[in-house]
């Protein structure tokens, strides 16, 4: 399967750099609890989004206007205060225009750079973690290939698999207005466990036929791993998309993106374990010989 | 067996109540406020002034003050968390339940301010004021005095005996008797008004001397905001500002939709597992959609029992350790299968195939087990429900995996006529000799 090794060395690696571009030159839309701002959804009587900007106007708060699905509007706002949100209710209702007040999110910009710089350390934590526990999970292999360059090949395969789900959502923020908030964040962290999880199970079945067979070279044997796993890694991320896609057909929309991340890292983390973590493993064994 | 028992009897919703002694736990499952709908408020305390060691003391304050604002209206079960982030105090409120947050909102930030002024003359307000044209003056003028709602010792409602009019009762504690008595004595015959958030609510004429240190104020309340009032007057004043800093609400229509639609989405997804592993696997996929069920019947016992909130990202990580419940059994039958076909017989081929398997499922399971504890201690609420019950179902999920398929596999193909290519989906099977 990864007997063409240039091939799984160049694409990932192409990969990478193509979704790090799309990252730095789109730029990501945070949502706002990382830059602090208010966010109201409303459930409305026919009420369309041109008039109610309009009347809006009066409150002399700036604020953006969306529709959503089912008469529903969707307003963003810098964070505002009691007084300006009864403002805003007081408004519609005067015009009896709202049904219901679906949700309403302030976040102040102080609340928003402690989430920011939360969401970093966990992520760069869990990354750590990852290369000691691996390391640790598989230092008995250590006769042929050091234990830390497992941990890293299998990091290396995660940080592909984020920067693919993250410029997805740079790329859907540029479109659809998608945010990257800390939904967002705990998407990344599940994808993290389980494109760890998958190249785990590879590993394992690698150390076990590199443990059984004296005399193959690396490349062979890490194929014949892959080649063994294959219809449980396809099984698996089959059962796990099984669920989540009836998710994303009635879960309802507040979890929409959550679990399109969640698809897309499963898809992405399947095919990782397989055709990226493998063969960056091939090439840090031979580079320390 | 028996664990398996105690978690149908919990699940079943014939039992509202568990009581074993001391233990006495309420057996419905607690919903978060984003499937019940709610607020959760983030305050900042205004330590401006206080010194740092008494910081501490004062955010306590505020913690009190507001629990007996929030529990005076009746609202169910706030759960209030003071927390310090860097130099800043916070305190986060949650609500859930609440059908209308903004009043609760109002509730929290109003401090009834109740100060008593007393009457001045004409020529001393002229003074005081310094207005060019007396006539411009009408009415009585009023001045602050030192007296005011820090000196309230409590308050209730009472009637007044001759109209049966509700009227507010005011006790005041030592200082406060002082005071009064001070200004009841100077400002005899005059009136003192008593004034509620910059309000005049009222202004009798000072007929004697109150030394008793107290006072009643009637200003032609309902018998409702008679209560109301003295309840705000006994919650008493927060002893440092506060400031919402962050606030998310969810209505509880919102919440209502997302809670059907994600447990509709979960049956459906386990029922379409069901299928495919049956479909795929055999009589092993029926014993896993058992594991399964009896996967999800214990997980809803445990969140009943600890009690676990349950939020839309909780349930998202529950549905989320179905899949990984999946994988320890694909992992076991996919062993199970290469043994088989490499032409060992069935008990054998099945051992192994759990003793092989179970590095995997332990290595990857640690693995998420890890970014799940990580996850927990990032800490915000909505990561936090997430990570709690991925952890827990990880732990369950690889326990039930394990120990239910194997108990139960074993003893299905203890019996001979199981091991046929229509049960175990293998060809050409070695018989047992």
């Amino acid at each position: 399967m990864i007997k063409h090794i240039k091939v799984w060395f160049v694409l990932p690696l192409v990969t990478i750099i193509v979704a790090a571009a799309i990252v730095i030159i789109i730029k990501p839309t945070w949502g706002i609890d990382f830059t602090g701002g208010s966010l109201m959804e409303l459930d409305t009587n026919n009420a369309n989004v041109e008039t109610t900007r309009a009347l809006l106007n009066e409150t002399n708060i700036s604020l953006s206007v969306q529709a959503s699905k089912d008469n529903r509007i969707i307003i963003k706002a810098e964070p505002l205060t009691e007084e300006q949100h009864s403002a805003i209710i007081s408004v519609l209702n005067r015009e009896n225009l709202l049904k219901e007040e679906l949700r309403f999110e302030s976040i102040g910009p102080t609340i928003g750079a402690e989430l920011r710089r939360k969401s970093v350390i966990a992520l760069s934590l869990a990354v750590i973690m990852l290369i000691v526990y691996l390391a640790y999970t598989f230092r008995q292999v250590s006769g042929f290939v050091a234990p830390w360059k497992l941990g890293l090949a299998a990091v290396y395969a995660s940080v592909h698999d984020l920067l693919f789900v993250l410029a997805l959502f740079v790329v859907l923020g540029r479109l659809y207005g998608v945010p990257i908030d800390t939904m967002f964040i705990t998407a990344i962290l599940a994808i993290l466990g389980y494109s760890v999880n998958d190249t785990i199970v590879i590993f394992n079945r690698f150390k076990t036929e590199w443990l059984a067979s004296r005399g193959d070279d690396l490349l062979t044997v890490l194929d014949r791993a892959n080649t063994k796993s294959l219809t449980r890694s396809l099984n698996t991320g089959w059962a796990t998309l099984l669920v989540l896609f009836v998710l994303l057909a009635i879960g309802g929309v507040t979890i929409k993106w959550f679990i399109v991340a969640l698809i897309a890292g499963t898809i992405v983390g399947t095919y990782s374990s397989i055709f990226v973590a493998p063969p960056i493993l091939f090439y840090l064994a031979k580079f320390g010989k | 067996m028996l664990l398996l028992a105690v978690a149908v009897w919990i699940d079943s919703p014939l039992h509202p109540r568990l009581k074993i002694g001391q233990l006495e736990r309420d057996l419905t499952v607690k919903l978060g406020l984003d499937l019940q709908g709610g607020a959760y408020l983030i305050y900042r305390a205004d330590l401006e002034g206080i010194a740092s060691n008494d910081a501490k003391e004062a955010i306590a304050g505020v913690r009190d003050v507001i629990e007996r604002r929030i529990n005076a209206f009746g609202i169910a079960e706030p759960e209030i968390r003071t927390n310090q982030v860097g130099n800043e105090y916070r305190v986060t409120v949650e609500l859930a339940g609440v059908h209308d947050p903004n009043t609760a909102i109002q509730m929290i930030g109003a401090t009834p301010q109740l100060d008593f002024r007393r009457e001045v003359g004409t020529d001393e307000a002229l003074q005081q004021f310094n207005v060019d044209d007396p006539s411009t003056l009408t009415g009585p003028v009023f001045e602050r005095t030192e007296l005011t709602g820090k000196n309230l010792k409590r308050s209730s409602v009472s009637f007044d005996s001759v109209g049966g009019q509700p009227q507010v009762n005011l006790e005041f504690d030592g200082a406060g008797t002082e005071l009064f008595a001070k200004l009841t004595k100077e400002n005899m015959g005059k009136r003192i008004a008593i004034y509620l958030d910059q309000v005049p609510i009222s202004a009798p004429v000072v007929q004697a001397e109150i030394t008793n240190g107290q006072a009643v104020i009637s200003g032609g309340f309902s018998l409702n905001e008679a209560k109301e009032l003295s309840r705000r007057l006994n919650a008493g004043a927060l002893p440092v500002p506060i400031e919402l800093i962050g606030q998310q609400t969810i209505g509880p229509s919102l919440g209502q939709e997302s809670a059907q639609r994600s447990i509709k989405a979960g049956v459906i997804g386990l029922i379409l597992i069901a299928i495919w592993m049956i479909g795929y696997y055999r009589l092993p996929g029926l014993v896993a959609t058992l594991a399964l069920l009896i996967y999800a019947a214990l997980f809803l016992a445990l969140i009943k029992l600890v009690p676990i909130t349950m939020t839309l990202a909780g349930v998202a990580g529950f549905i989320i350790t179905i899949g990984m419940a999946v994988d320890a059994n694909v992992l076991i039958f996919e062993r199970f299968k290469e043994n088989l076909k490499a032409g060992r017989t069935v008990p054998y081929a099945l051992e192994d195939g759990f003793k092989e398997a179970w590095d995997s499922i332990k290595a990857s399971n640690l693995s998420s087990l890890l970014t799940a504890v990580i996850l927990y201690a990032m800490g915000t609420s909505i990561v936090r429900g997430f990570a709690l019950t991925y952890g827990i179902g990880i732990i369950l999920s690889m326990f039930t995996a394990i120990t239910v398929t194997r108990v139960f596999l074993t003893w299905l193909t203890s019996y001979r006529v199981t091991h046929r290519r229509l049960f175990l989906a293998v060809k050409n099977i070695k018989p047992l000799s």
